[in-house]
């Protein structure tokens, strides 16, 4: 239950950025503000953990670094600039809808690679937030 | 004729435009398996966020670059205030997203994230003064995220 209340916050973290990036940064372009906001949040982070676990931030490996690059290609490169891509061609309704989905690719992929399970009150679940998350920004 | 290849044009990018999007998605969910991945054999969420946004920075960098420059020498005082505040909840967001996954499966972290929509709704209403049009559309769209999350909260327990 832990987990579910984290990723609860998460949600709240990412709705956070989404108002203030609609807030004040209207005149950058997508890029610019994804850069900025990256480096300021990359800043923190390395001070925050470098405080915290300076030896762990150190003792990385190699294996560790190349599924890091895995991990921030897919994330943001891949998710999020294609994500502004999709929004200035088809418009914020309809790509935030299609996008919705990701979470429909992580249950294919945790299932096929991982150990994962799912039971029936989870497929439910999370078709019925894609569905509810695709209503509530198609008609914004 | 001219009708005809601007239709051509407004059809072929509405499917790029589909095409990129879900290729978006697929980047999200495939990533959050990665991620977690990641914090069950190699390293701490604190330690995976750090990285990960220092190497997103890089990546980010390239495709940024060319107009930065412009864009950051014509940005006021306010609007760094706010770049840093929505910095900051980024960092918050991934930070318990990487925390969730350590906690329990991606299956079921990756659809709860995905309600982010109806906060952003939320904090419209209350902070921007940006008055949200209460349609029926609104209203199943939250009863279905907030279900949604309960059905999966109860299949978690099984």
């Amino acid at each position: 239950m832990t987990g579910i209340i984290f990723a609860v916050l998460a949600a709240m973290g990412f709705a956070s950025q989404a108002i203030f990036v609609r807030l004040g940064l209207q005149q950058m372009r997508a890029t610019t503000s994804t850069l900025t906001t990256m480096i300021i949040g990359a800043a923190v982070m390395l001070l925050v953990a470098a405080i915290i676990h300076p030896n762990e931030l150190s003792a990385i490996t190699g294996g560790a670094i190349l599924w890091l690059i895995a991990f921030a290609f897919l994330n943001f490169p891949v998710g999020r600039l294609l994500n502004y891509t999709g929004v200035r061609m088809v418009g914020p309704s309809r790509a935030s809808t299609v996008i919705a989905t990701s979470p429909l690719f992580t249950m294919i992929v945790a299932i096929a690679f991982t150990n994962e399970t799912v039971n029936t009150p989870i497929v439910i679940g999370t078709i019925a937030i894609m569905v509810g998350g695709g209503m509530i920004v198609s008609q914004r | 004729m001219k009708l005809r290849i601007s239709t051509i044009h407004n059809n072929r990018t509405l499917v790029v435009g589909y095409i990129v999007s879900l290729l978006s998605a697929a980047g999200y969910g495939t990533g959050t398996v990665i991620g977690k991945f990641i914090i069950e054999n190699h390293t701490s969420p604190l330690i995976t966020t750090a990285y990960g946004l220092l190497i997103g920075t890089m990546f980010v960098a390239i495709a940024a670059v060319p107009h930065a420059r412009r864009d950051i020498a014509t940005t006021t005082r306010r609007e760094w205030l706010i770049a840093i505040l929505a910095g900051l909840s980024g960092v918050w967001g991934i930070l318990f997203y990487l925390f969730a996954l350590d906690l329990a499966p991606a299956v079921i972290v990756s659809p709860v994230a995905s309600i982010f929509p109806l906060f952003v709704i939320v904090l419209s209403y209350l902070f921007l003064k940006h008055l949200e049009r209460i349609t029926w559309q609104l209203i199943a769209g939250a009863l279905l995220v907030v279900g949604g999350v309960a059905a999966i909260a109860i299949g978690s327990l099984g």
